[in-house]
């Protein structure tokens, strides 16, 4: 499994929506990406562009079967670091989980009130000083 | 900064979870791909009754090709291609769907009569559509579950 890391070519809303729809499958056509975006093509194309840049997606058309459609799928690259995203996005909303839940909580300094882990990034210690209750996971 | 993409984390994982949702509702295999599907494992299961031995290595190929050429035509049709499962659901499905055909075919060959073999042709055919069904909607479920927020 990869490590968390923020990428912030995928971050763009269209890119990771597009990196969505392309990570479970083996490649799409760029009509279909296009429809189910609902945007249009030059809309597609540009952050098409961006991801391919980055090294993230690759675009093939092949020839000889009538009408030439373009084929979009993500690079092992681009599936990693879109997995990579995702973990850190998942990280970062239990953290905000985790800072929100502590108002049913006792109150810090009263009995039952729980010590945060030390070295933990996603319960720093509050500008109070006093340590932050985390909620029982 | 930190807080800013913390804020924006679990709309993010929103998007991804409805992108993932469209790209579900956009799977529907076509009609005739699972019955097309049935037929070529049948005929394969029916060989293995035939007294003569030389129709299976023809057979054999025939499966083969047939189901890239059915995959190729599906992938045309949808434009989308997955290629493996997308979770615990479909990849169960999957192996259902793979063990039954083996077995049933296995025991045609071992059989060697041509009414078991019809048999377990026939069996397989409806097994193979009914299983493929099956399969599509577990990777839609599969689809539609992965990637949102943390539980």
């Amino acid at each position: 499994m990869p490590r968390p890391v923020f990428d912030e070519i995928i971050h763009a809303p269209h890119r990771l929506r597009i990196c969505a729809m392309l990570a479970p499958v083996s490649d799409t056509e760029f009509a279909t990406l296009r429809d189910t975006l609902g945007v249009a093509d030059s809309v597609v194309s540009k952050h098409l562009r961006v991801l391919q840049d980055a090294g993230y997606v690759t675009l093939t058309k092949p020839t000889g079967s009538g009408r030439v459609r373009t084929w979009v799928s993500l690079t092992p690259a681009g599936r990693k670091a879109f997995r990579a995203h995702v973990l850190e996005l998942q990280r970062l909303a239990a953290a905000v989980t985790a800072t929100a839940a502590p108002t049913s909580a006792p109150a810090p300094g009263t009995t039952g009130a729980r010590t945060a882990t030390p070295g933990s990034t996603s319960s720093p210690t509050p500008r109070s000083g006093r340590p932050r209750t985390s909620p029982a996971r | 900064m930190e807080s800013h993409k913390q804020a924006n984390a679990g709309l993010s994982l929103d998007e991804v979870a409805r992108a993932r949702a469209a790209l579900a509702d956009r799977l529907v295999t076509p009609w005739w791909y699972h019955p097309l599907l049935g037929l070529l494992v049948a005929q394969h299961a029916l060989v293995q009754g035939v007294d003569n031995r030389n129709w299976t290595l023809p057979s054999a190929l025939v499966l083969l090709g047939g189901c890239v050429a059915l995959v190729m035509a599906c992938r045309r049709v949808t434009g989308l291609s997955v290629a493996t499962p997308a979770g615990a659901r479909s990849r169960g499905v999957l192996a259902l769907r793979m063990l039954v055909a083996l077995v049933f075919i296995w025991a045609a060959a071992l059989a060697g009569d041509l009414r078991v073999a019809a048999a377990a042709a026939a069996f397989l055919f409806v097994a193979t559509v009914v299983l493929g069904r099956r399969y599509d909607d577990a990777l839609r479920h599969d689809l539609r579950d992965a990637g949102g927020r943390p539980a």
